[in-house]
Parts: structure tokens; sequence; C-alpha cells
């Protein structure tokens, strides 16, 4: 096209000088700056598609946040707590996906609410079930120290499981779903399979309150990972080093907790690294610390596990089932009624009114706003034929949507069927039915294919006709009124109710894969079809 | 003959990917003669035509080899093709007025190449359509859409058009297939005329066309020139049998 | 030819003939229940107010329907979405029609089409994590939400409407009227905007004005990133509620007469969606007269 000035000269004949002009040369400037210019936008297009399908599976795919806690992210297994002869161990049940916790979430897995879930802590919808071993003495009544932090409770409440030995609990935490219990490290050298141990973060940054009072409008507000890391190393001696006041950084031991204590709480700029429990107790202030958090945010587990807690917790397996049944029934709608009306467009209709009244139908309705079909199916299906907010009203109001979209290409690919096979067919005494039937529809069955996937891509995209035909529930769809969810619903509903920008991504990926593979087989079908009628 | 020679081709090859469509084509064109290109269909002499303003340029996989001068200097390393095109114009078989008005069509070419001046404009298209014998036609409706001139007088606005941008040399390309009778003669007479300032090179599949206006003919076979000489001796006494066949309509 | 077709025959060119009417039946029926919905409202209000004012407070005693702002809304974004999409869909447009070769022309056709896919929550959801954090700090804007977000995120969402409309009408375009400019010595590029392009206006035209539909008629991806004030847009940085976003936020919790103004709401939009669809159907029409 272009290549006027990329063909070689077929000669070279020597340096010859070249007839031009001033003004074909200000032509040629100007066109490789319109051209570079155009070249620009053009790779900006791609630049952005790039960016948007990139930006939501970088995001959907893994979720990367810097969260506060009051603890250090520093884990221990193992807890050599202060007192006790021999070290504590947390074991949790093999099902439950928490790998460590901070011993904050102990005490309310312990004694907080009864109905304690492990979805606060890893999203996971899963009842936490404690269990502690009523023969345990000493150990136990410590532990339980440990544990409560200082709140005075006299006992586990009446929903923790009482055990009588050591391997009870074992036994115990690994046949029971969700199960959490501690045992001495002694025993917890050699752990069945369904059983594993809970890592606790424990590590509290204890300091004097003059380290978070506001000073010349500054004011240290959290340490990240690396900051803590530095204070307990010693290597601060300014908080202004770490983001804080300009205030001198007096690092206290935390062995002899209540010496090292009434120093942390007389000295200016006193830092503590100590067991969380003793913040509470002494009545000192603590410094939150952000944990970088890491991790796969679209996994197999997302996928699999129903919905909780308004999409909370657990996955979106019931969301991504409504939303194959949407397209399956919004399919088995249109697509009939659908290439029923091409057939008649491009088989029987003669040209004239009546075919411009049938494509203005189509044309308007492949116009009109998916809200205001929103309030079309609200008041036609739901209110005036009394179906209510729920399955089958949208389902009905989506087939309205995509029918344009069917009709037309499937009016494309009837047409583009040679006259000669309608001929031939007649001409072996076939009737007009017949041909259509045996001749004409499978030869246009690729591209009727293509419309089909492109409704399917339409209606994997509806959000705004749904939300009020649809509704909310985001449980399993179970007949043909209960009101549901699907894939864009479902993130609409997680956006605006703010309830966790990670699973919100999460969702956007699944969606935007959904969207990628109807795309790349519609574009194979046509390219299969273009095959078809090269032949 | 005094008349000196404006474009001279040696060997031209030429290749559509793997399919050669001329092959070892020579000619010498001279000054203000109409030069005539026939041939049956299919022959090459469309595709040699417009290789001599580089209008094959458009087509990716035409290979061409063999040299082609214009005022003897080589047309592909010579040339920039603007200029090139400049001075030699070329005339399609299809009417092409752009769809703009009569005025805006000629011009075109002279507002592309730098004249922005309105009263050298209106002098070029008025000269131009003059020299096309359109002016008295048209003088009234200069702003009106070229589209709704008739075919003859579209084809004639392109024949001004070119002149427009004062080429030396006017390649057409079957310029009056598309029309009737009546148009057909006034663009013959036309070409009579022009003849006095131009050299043209025109494709026809009119034998009598070519034996009416042109001086030298040129016929074509397979991609080959199997016979290029005076119109006379062409038509009335050609040296090869095949052009005598195809001369007296035998096949084509 | 025989005149007796077979029963069968009959029936189903009949069942064939009513599917085909499903279309016309469904638009009669959208506009008849829309308008049957929403004209009431006028026993409240005179539609002079309800188009003219801007005063929305449906809940108030005594309620105001006054949907101006929201008109606004709508006209603002739209138009600074085609202010960004015009100029790149019609290069990008050029580009394939005439420019793009081999590979690269296939990854931005398919490009093309992927954004043409998109569903509009995903693009809500982008604009709102990625676009309105560069406009915070890009204009200082407390929310980076907004009239100017709204339209960064529409014009992407009409930009496959206009490319492909443009290369369309420039595919159109007879390829003699290049060659007669290619031959007067006009670069490929003068070829381009002073011949295709003028000739290709009226389905170019069609084409912004199809995008234009595509961006009023838009909800969810506004409704993400567009901030839903009950205000008359002040500038590219004021937020904004448009008519479609009218709709999807009050009709949660909206009951009589409120409900009613929705769909009035819905009428406008509706008004203004088939004015924009005849202006296409008709300059479409003219396209197919120009290449004649």
């Amino acid at each position: 096209m272009s290549s006027a000035e990329v063909l070689n000269p077929p000669v070279s004949k020597g340096r010859k000088e070249v007839v031009s002009s001033p003004q074909s040369r200000k032509l040629r400037m100007q066109e490789k700056v319109a051209k570079g210019i155009i070249w620009g936008l053009a790779a900006l297009t791609i630049a952005i598609l790039v960016w948007i399908v990139g930006y939501l599976m970088v995001k959907g795919l893994r979720y990367n946040n810097m969260t506060p806690y009051n603890v250090t992210p520093y884990v221990e297994r193992v807890i050599d707590l202060d007192g006790t002869e021999d070290d504590l161990v947390f074991i949790i049940n093999r099902g439950v996906r928490e790998q460590d916790i901070e011993v904050d979430g102990l005490r309310t897995l312990f004694n907080k609410r009864r109905n304690e879930n492990w979805g606060f802590y890893n999203e996971q919808n899963l009842r936490a079930q404690p269990v502690v071993n009523e023969n345990a003495g000493d150990f136990s009544v410590q532990v339980k120290d440990f544990i409560l932090a200082g709140e005075d409770l006299d006992d586990y409440r009446g929903y923790v499981e009482k055990a009588s030995s050591w391997d009870e609990v074992i036994s115990y935490v690994g046949g029971t779903e969700g199960a959490i219990g501690f045992l001495p490290a002694s025993e917890a050298a050699d752990l069945p399979r369904d059983v594993k141990v809970l890592g606790v973060r424990r590590k509290a940054i204890a300091v004097n309150p003059s380290v978070l009072m506001i000073k010349d409008s500054r004011m240290l507000r959290e340490l990240t990972d690396k900051q803590a890391e530095k204070i307990a190393a010693g290597e601060v001696s300014n908080w202004m080093e770490v983001g804080g006041t300009d205030l001198p950084l007096t690092l206290l031991d935390s062995e002899n907790i209540e010496v090292n204590m009434e120093a942390l709480q007389s000295t200016e700029g006193a830092v503590m690294l100590t067991d969380y429990r003793y913040v509470a107790e002494y009545g000192v202030r603590s410094v939150p610390v952000l944990r970088h958090e890491t991790g796969w945010n679209l996994t197999w587990h997302f996928i699999t596990e129903a919905p909780a807690r308004s999409g909370q917790w657990g996955g979106i397996s019931y969301i991504i089932i409504n939303t194959f049944f949407l397209i399956l029934f919004t399919i088995l709608f249109s697509a009939p009624v659908g290439v029923m009306a091409a057939i008649y467009m491009v088989e029987y209709a003669k040209q004239g009114r009546l075919m411009r009244i049938l494509r203005m139908g189509t044309e308007t309705l492949s116009g009109i706003p998916s809200i205001v079909f929103g309030l079309f199916g609200f008041i036609f299906f739901v209110r005036i034929l009394g179906m209510g907010i729920g399955f089958i009203s949208s389902t009905l109001t989506v087939t309205l949507m995509v029918l344009p979209t069917i009709i037309r290409t499937s009016e494309e690919a009837l047409k583009s069927v040679p006259q000669s096979f309608r001929e031939g067919s007649l001409a072996l005494g076939a009737t007009k039915l017949q041909t259509i039937i045996k001749v004409v529809l499978p030869a246009a069955s690729p591209g009727i294919l293509t419309g089909i996937i492109l409704a399917v891509g339409r209606t994997v995209g509806e959000t705004a006709v749904l939300i009020y035909t649809l509704g909310s529930n985001y449980d399993l769809v179970s007949g043909p009124s209960s009101s549901a969810r699907v894939l864009s619903l479902h993130l609409y509903m997680l956006f605006s109710e703010a309830l966790s920008f990670d699973r919100t991504f999460a969702t956007g990926a699944v969606l935007v894969i959904l969207i990628l593979l109807t795309n790349f087989s519609a574009t194979f079908m046509m390219k299969r079809m273009n095959k078809n009628s090269g032949m | 003959m005094d008349k000196t020679t404006k474009i001279n081709v040696k060997d031209l090859n030429l290749f559509y990917g793997d399919f050669q469509a001329l092959h070892n084509v020579s000619m010498d064109i001279r000054e203000k003669e109409v030069t005539a290109l026939i041939g049956p269909s299919g022959c090459g002499k469309s595709t040699f035509l417009r290789t001599l303003n580089r209008m094959n340029d458009l087509i990716d996989i035409v290979k061409i080899d063999g040299d082609i001068n214009y005022d003897d200097k080589d047309i592909y390393s010579q040339w920039d093709v603007i200029e090139l095109r400049k001075k030699v114009g070329m005339v399609f078989q299809k009417p092409n007025p752009f769809p703009m008005s009569i005025f805006d069509n000629i011009a075109y070419g002279p507002r592309t190449h730098g004249i922005k001046n309105k009263a050298i404009l209106s002098d070029i298209v008025e000269k131009s359509l003059q020299q096309a014998s359109l002016w008295e036609e048209v003088k009234d409706r200069l702003h009106k859409p070229a589209l709704g001139l008739s075919g003859g007088q579209q084809q004639r606005l392109c024949i001004a058009r070119v002149l427009a941008v004062e080429p030396d040399v006017v390649l057409m390309d079957e310029p009056t297939s598309a029309l009737d009778p009546i148009s057909t003669s006034r663009i013959e007479d036309l070409i009579d005329e022009l003849k006095q300032n131009y050299t043209i090179v025109i494709v026809t599949h009119n034998m009598q066309q070519a034996g009416r206006i042109s001086d030298k003919t040129a016929f074509f076979l397979h991609g080959k020139i199997e016979e290029f000489g005076p119109t006379d001796e062409i038509f009335f006494n050609p040296s090869s049998p095949k052009t005598e066949e195809y001369i007296s309509g035998k096949f084509g | 030819m025989k005149s007796s077709k077979s029963v069968l025959e009959v029936a189903v060119e009949k069942i064939l003939l009513i599917s085909a009417f499903i279309s016309v039946i469904s638009v009669v029926f959208i506009t008849v229940f829309i308008f049957k919905e929403g004209l009431p409202l006028f026993t409240r209000v005179s539609p002079l107010e309800f188009l003219f004012s801007s005063n929305w407070a449906p809940t108030a005693d005594p309620p105001q329907y006054g949907i101006l702002s929201f008109i606004m809304g709508s006209v603002w974004v739209t138009f600074g979405a085609l202010l960004l999409s015009v100029p790149i869909g019609l290069a990008v447009g050029i580009f394939m029609a005439e420019m793009a070769e081999g590979r690269f022309a296939q990854i931005l056709r398919s490009v093309v089409e992927l954004l043409a896919g998109i569903p509009s929550v995903i693009y809500g959801l982008f604009g709102y994590i990625a676009i309105s954090p560069v406009i915070r700090r890009l204009f200082d804007s407390p929310t980076g939400l907004g009239v100017l977000t709204a339209s960064i995120v529409l014009a992407i969402m009409t930009l496959p409407t206009i490319i492909n409309i443009t290369e369309v009408s420039l595919r159109a375009v007879p390829g003699e009227l290049k060659e007669g400019s290619l031959a007067l010595g006009a670069t490929h590029w003068m070829t381009i905007y002073r011949v295709m392009v003028p000739s290709a206006r009226s389905g170019i035209l069609a084409g912004i004005v199809l995008g234009m539909g595509r961006a009023i008629g838009e909800t969810m991806a506004v409704l993400m990133v567009a901030g839903n004030a009950v205000t008359m847009p002040r500038g590219p940085l004021s937020l904004t509620r448009t008519l479609t976003m009218n709709i999807a936020t009050d009709m949660k919790y909206a009951a009589d007469y409120h409900a009613v103004s929705l769909f009035t709401t819905g009428i406008v939009l509706f008004v203004f969606i088939l004015g924009i669809n005849s202006l296409v159907q008709y300059l479409m029409k003219k396209t197919v007269k120009e290449e004649m």
C-alpha cells in the first residue's frame, strides 16, 4: 500500500542527483509526521487494552497489600512462654488454610464469639472449633494467660471443646473441620498428617507514649516491617529515621519485664520488642506494623467455593454457575427466535415496507441502552407479568437485548450462502423449507454460531439490565423466580459495598478471562467460516 | 525527425509475485507524439503504462527490473516520485472526479504542490478547463459538485485536472472505454489538440481509435512488445503475422 | 410453479414471521410501557420544570423533580468522551484501512474487538482503580472521580465503534479516487485527508453519532467513576450524575412518584437515543447514496 517509497530502485546508477523540490520534500515531511502520529495513536490503542487487561489480570491473580497489625510479621511456630517449662505449639486441622495468626486472633478464636469463623483471617468460610486439654494443669493456665492477654475470664467459653489428654486434642483437631488446639512442644514432635502447626505472631513494638505524639506537625503512624526489623536490631538511634518525630530512640531489653516496663513508661523515646500481652497488661502503647501480604488472589478455592457473607468469604462458584445458567437460558430463548427471524428476513420477506419495519425494529432495539431494558424488564416481567425479581425476568429481558446481535449476524450468514445452493436444491424438487433446513442452514451455521458467541459475550458482560431484574442473592439459582447474582453483578456489588478490592479484582479477572474466551472462539469461528467460503 | 526522447524504457521485466507480466520491454517515447499501446486483454499494456509513472508501486507484490528513464534520469533512483507524477500525469479508464466542486477538483493538484494564491488558482482552473475544452460548459457552475457532470464531461474534467499540474507527459488508460460515442469523439479531438504541447501515451482497445489519433503504435502480446513503430506501418504493413492477425480482428 | 404450498410450509412461514416481529413488538412494548409509567409524573410537575430545573429532591416535602443537572451530566461526559475518542478513533480507523499491514494489523484488529467486548463493569472498575488516582494527582482533585474520569472511560468504550465505522467507510471509498489523487503527485497522506476522509465523511459521522449513543446510554461504567453528585456539573473535575445513573441509583429505594420520575428520566434518555438512531440511519443512507 504505502510501499511507494519502500521499493528498491531496480538498478543503481551511481550517485546522481535526485530530481526533487522543496515542496515535495515538505509534503513528504508532512506525511511522515502525520503517519507517525497515527502510528502512535494505533500503538496507544493497543497499549490501552494491554493496560486494562494486564492491570486487571495482575491485580486479579495476585494480591499485594501492606496491612497494619498490632504485632510484627515475625512468626513463631514454637512459642517460648515466660514461666513454663515446655514450649507451646498451636495446631489446626489441615483443611484450614491459615498459615500463621496474630495473637489477637487466638484470643477471639478461643474466647470472643460463638460462631468465630476462619473467614475473618483468610476469607475461608469455615467455622473455627477450639479444643483444650482439661487435664493439663499449670501449662494450660499459663497458655490461657497468654491467649487471654490479661483479660480476666474464669474459664474458656462453653463452646470450647474439652479433651482429656494431648492425644485426644491431636485426634480431635485432626478429625474436626476448622479445629484449633494447642500442645506442649514435646507432644508435637510427631504430628499426624491431618494436623498442622499454626504459626503465631505476637511480638509488638511497645513504646513510650511520647513516640506517638504529634510534634512539629509530624507523627509516627505506623512502621513498615523493614523499619521494625531495624529497630529491633538496634540500628536506629532517632525516631526521625523511621518517619517519626525528632526523638532519640532507646531500645530496651525484654528480659526482666517488670523493670524494663517501668523504664519504658518513664523514658521518652523508649521502645521494647515484647509479647503483645504485656502491652495491654502494662497499659503502654504499641506501634502498628505493616505486614507485606502477597499471594495468589485468583485461586482454585476462589473458583470452587461457595460465596459467603455477601461474597467476603468463600469463593464464587455459585456465581459462576449462575452466570452459565443465565447464558444457557438466554441463548436457549434468543437463538431460535433470532435465527428464525433472520430466516424470515432473508428467505421470505420481500423488499418493501414490511422489511423496512422489521429492519427498523431490529436496529432500534439494538440501540436501546441496557438501563432502559432494565426499566422495561422491571415494569413488564417483574411487575405486570408478576414474575418477580429473579432468574426468569432477567433472562427474558436479556434475551430481548441480545436478539438484534443474533438476528444481524444470522442475516449476514444466510445472505452469504450462494444462491446456487438454493437453486440446486430446489431444482432437485426439494421444497423451500427443505432447502432451508437441509442446505442453507448448514452452510450458514458457522456464521450463526459466531453470532451466538457474540451474544454470549454480551450476556456475560451485561450488568445494568440485571440490577433490578435479577437482584442480589448470592446463592445458587434454584428456580425461575429465584434471585441471583452473576459475575458482572457480583463484581459491581463487591465494588459498591466496598467489601474487598482483592475479591473484586479476582472476580473481574474471571470475567475478563470469560470474555477473552468467547472473543477468541468467535474469531476462530469467523476464520473457519472464511476458510469454508473460500473453498 | 528531430524530436527528442521523453521516456526511454530498456529491458523492462515486471513480476507480480511469481508471475512475469512484462518480458524485456524496450521502447522510446518521443516528445509531443501520441503513442498508442494496443493488444489483447491481459497482454501487459496497462501494466506497462502504469509503470511509467510508478503507479505499480501501489501494489506490494510487484517487482521491477530494467531501466526506465524520464528526461534521461532513472524514474526509480533519480526522480522523486512526487515530482515524477507531476511531470507524468495519468487519466484513468473510469472517470474519477473527487467528491468536491469542479473548481476544487482542478485546484487539487496545484494546491497539493503548494499554490495557495486564489487568483493564480483561478487562472490555472480556467486555463486547464479551456485546454480540456470544458470551460464553456462549466464556467457557470464551478462550485457545483463535479459528480453532477455527465460521464464524458467528468472524463474531460479529469484530463483538465491532470493538465492543471502542468505535466510533460499524459498517460491515458483506455480513457474512452466507459463513454458514449459522442463523448469519445470529443476526447479524441482533445487528444489531437493536446499533442501540440504534451507527450501522450494511450492504452486503447479500440483499433480505429489507435489508428485515428496515434503517431506510433506498440502491439503487446503476452507481456512482450510484438511490434513497435509508426502507426501507419503497424496498421498497413505489419512485419509480424501476429500483429496482422490481431489488427484484422482474428483474435483479441 | 404450483400454487399449493403444503400446510406445513405455510405454518412455518407464519411462525418465522412472528419471530421476525418479536423485535418490532419489543420496541413497541418498551416504548409504550416506559411512557405509560413515566408520563403520569406530568400531573405533578410541568414538563418544562422537569427538563429545565436542576432541583432534584424527590423525597423532600414538597418533592422537586428537575433533571437538568443530569441532562447536563450526560452531555458533559458524552462530549468529553467524544473529544478524546474521535481523534484517536479517526486515526486508528485510518491506520486500519490504509496503513496497517501484516501481523500488526491483525493484532490491532483483535485489540479493537476485545475493547468492544470488555464489560462495562470492568471499565468502571479500571477507571476507579487506575484512572482516578492519576486524575487525583495530576489535577489535585479530592476524589479523582467526576466528569473527566467518566469521559476518559467512556472514550475508551466508544473507541471501537468509531474505529470500526471509520475503517469500513474508508474502505468503501472507490480505489479510483485514491489512484487519481496519487497520480497527481499527492502523497499518500494528502490523499487520505484531502480525498478519502472527505469522501467517507457521512459514514464517519455516523460512527461518531453511534459512539455518542453508546456514551449516553452507558450506565455501569459511569456509575462507578462519575461521583454521582446531584448537582450541576461546573467543569471537568466536578462530580456528576447522568440520566442513566439517576435511574440506576434511585431505583433502589424509589417509591410512588419518585419511581415514576425515574421512568420519566427513562423517557428522556429513550428520546435522546431514538433521535441519535434516526440520525445514524439518515447518515448511513446518505453514505450508500454517495457511493453509487
